[in-house]
This record gives C-alpha cells, structure tokens and sequence, in this order.
C-alpha cells in the first residue's frame, strides 16, 4: 500500500513537536505510575508496621521520683518509618500533581491528533514503545505513529512496535555490555587479573575438596581461556598496549 | 574511544529489506510500514534493523517533505553509496564462501 500524497510539491515541514511531545507525555506518564506504585508499596509496609508495633512506641512512666517519657528501639525504628512516610507521601504529592500534569498534557496531545476511539486504544502500545525506547529514540515517536495510523491493523502492528523498541533496547544493552569487554580486553591487567585470580581460586577449590589429582584437570581450562581471550582479542581487533619497559621510562624521565 | 559502527550481518531479514533497497528508485524512497508491507516482515524485525542500518551508514534517512495537514511526517529512507559496496561486497564474500574448496571441476584443472 503506497500513500502518493508525499509526492505533492515540497512545503516548509509543519511543527508536529507537539504532537510527538504528546505521545512523549503519555510515555513520561506511563514511568510517573510506575513510581507511583513503588511509593505506595512502601508506604503500606510503613502502615503495616505501625498497627504491628501498636502502642508500644512511647512508654510513660516514673523513674526515680522523676516523670520520664522514653522510647525504646522499636519506637525509634517506627519514629524513623514515619519519617520515610512522610518523605514518601511527599514525593507520591509531587508524582500525582506532575502525572495528573502529563495526563492533560496526553489527552489534549491525543485530541490534536483526533484519534477516534478505536485509535487510542494503539496510543497505550505506541507510548509504552515509545517509553521502552528511551530518550534518545522519542523523535521515532512521529514515524511510528503515521506508520501506526496508516496500517489496517493498528493494534497488531502496535504490539509490534513495542517488540521492536524492547529489541532496540536490548541491542543497547549489548553494546554496552561489548564496550565494557572490549576496555577489558585492552589490557591485559584488566583481562588476567580478576581472570586469573578467578581461575586459581577454582582450582585451589578444586584441590582442596578433591585432591592435586583433580585440580590438574583445571590446566586444561586455563589454556581454553587463554585461547578463548585471544581470540576474542583477534575477532574484535583489539591490540593490547605494551607495558612500557624501565628503560622507556628512564627516557621519558 | 569513537562508538564504531554496528556490524551488519547478512541474515536473511536483512537482504530482503536490502534487495527491497535495491530494486526501489532513490526517487521513490522508502519508509518503515511500506518495509513491512513489501518484505512481509513485522514491525518487531524491520525497525530495529532500519535503526542498525541507519547507524552503520548503510541507508540515509530523511524527513518527508511536502507531507499532508492530517497527519505527522514520515522517516524516508533510501540506500547510501556506502551501503551498495558494502552489500554487494559481503554477498560477493558469501557466494565465495558457499564454494567448496576441493571439488571435481570438469575437464580438469586447467592453471
């Protein structure tokens, strides 16, 4: 299904930010109910444990001819969960008032768009996609949206959308988890020591629950790291850095 | 450390949406649900590899110009100069690999 409209005479591009800020809202949203749901969670346990403690906070009595008021442990553990409440309490106030916010913000969004009925039940999909997505993938919001509203199966393609954020997502995940790799395998400091370390303390392990026998058995694995590292180091082009010699660094001095 | 490009590896989701490439005129660009329309690949597959591509230099995206009132702009994307070598060069290093490397030639070998 091809839309020809695009090929009309080129016009200075409209500002659909507010839109995209719209769906963006809704994203913004979707994470302030999310915090939401922790602080209550939190403040329920806090409730729980003051109607547990009951009145044994703040015990008032006589001590040596002299009135006193005194709190024992469990008193100062209740006094410390109140403090957590309120501080709770105060951030769920602040939550409410800033999703209440975004939600006006969403709704008047999802009006500009004129979505119909049957369309905003793929907004919540295309906001939690945008959401997974991250900040740096909001602008996708206006791509995915025209594409969403021009399929004839909003919900199904919707779904997909959210499928493909969550992998975009993980492909971050490992990327990032390759950078860490690769500084670790620029060196070999970084690489053999906690390899190392981790390598012997297997095979002392080894050694001490079932004898010199078994731990010689661990060499083997030793040399596969060793092999697995340096061709790991070769796939990913990494060339390890020369430790500078004394005589380098006289030179220098 | 500069990021360096996403590696691209020809699976075969990504040469269906770069043989798509290929027989589509840079006039004529393409856009994320017209993809999946054309290669039959869902929305999950073809905007994660759009992204990959995009970020390994492979396909250029651009906003839509001269767009309707009713609705937002497209991401149009078309295939860099870039991207045709490097296709053509991994599909020329694959129909290599497929080869076998001792077989009968008929007629004999004759170097």
């Amino acid at each position: 299904m091809r839309d020809k409209s695009r090929i009309s005479a080129p016009q200075p591009p409209n500002d659909r930010s507010t839109d995209v800020k719209s769906v963006a809202n809704i994203s913004i949203a979707v994470s302030n109910v999310g915090s939401i749901i922790v602080g209550a969670i939190t403040l329920v346990i806090v409730a729980v444990g003051r109607a547990v403690v009951g009145d044994s906070v703040i015990s008032v009595g006589v001590s040596d001819g002299v009135p006193s008021v005194s709190i024992g442990f469990v008193g100062e553990v209740v006094v410390a969960a109140a403090a957590v409440g309120v501080g709770v309490g105060g951030s769920i106030i602040v939550n409410s008032v800033a999703f209440m916010t975004f939600i006006g913000n969403a709704v008047r969004g999802v009006s500009r768009l004129r979505l119909t009925l049957r369309q905003t039940r793929v907004a919540a999909p295309l906001a939690v996609a945008v959401w997974i997505g991250g900040r740096s993938r909001r602008w996708q919001a206006e791509p995915w949206e025209v594409d969403l509203t021009t399929s004839p199966r909003p919900i199904r393609y919707s779904l997909g959308l959210v499928v493909a954020a969550t992998r975009m997502r993980l492909y971050d995940l490992g990327g990032l988890l390759v950078k860490v790799a690769r500084w670790v395998l620029a060196s070999n400091r970084r690489t053999w020591w906690p390899l190392g370390t981790l390598l012997t303390l297997a095979a002392l392990n080894i050694h001490l629950s079932q004898g010199w026998g078994s731990a010689f058995y661990t060499l083997p694995g030793i040399v596969g790291f060793h092999l697995g590292v340096e061709w790991l180091r070769h796939r990913w082009g990494i060339e390890v850095k020369p430790k500078p010699s004394a005589s380098d660094l006289g030179r220098d001095q | 450390m500069p990021e360096p490009p996403p590696k691209i590896r020809l699976t075969t989701t990504t040469r269906l949406v770069l043989d798509l490439f290929l027989t589509t005129s840079p006039d004529d660009p393409l856009w994320g649900y017209r993809i999946t329309e054309e290669t039959g690949l869902g929305p999950g597959t073809v905007y994660p590899l759009l992204e990959r591509l995009e970020k390994a230099g492979w396909i250029t995206g651009s906003w839509e110009t001269g767009l309707p009132e009713d609705r937002p702009r497209r991401r149009l994307y078309t295939l860099s100069g870039t991207g045709r070598q490097e296709y053509a060069a991994l599909q020329a290093a694959r129909a290599r690999r497929r080869l076998p490397r001792w077989g009968w030639v008929p007629g004999g070998a004759r170097h």
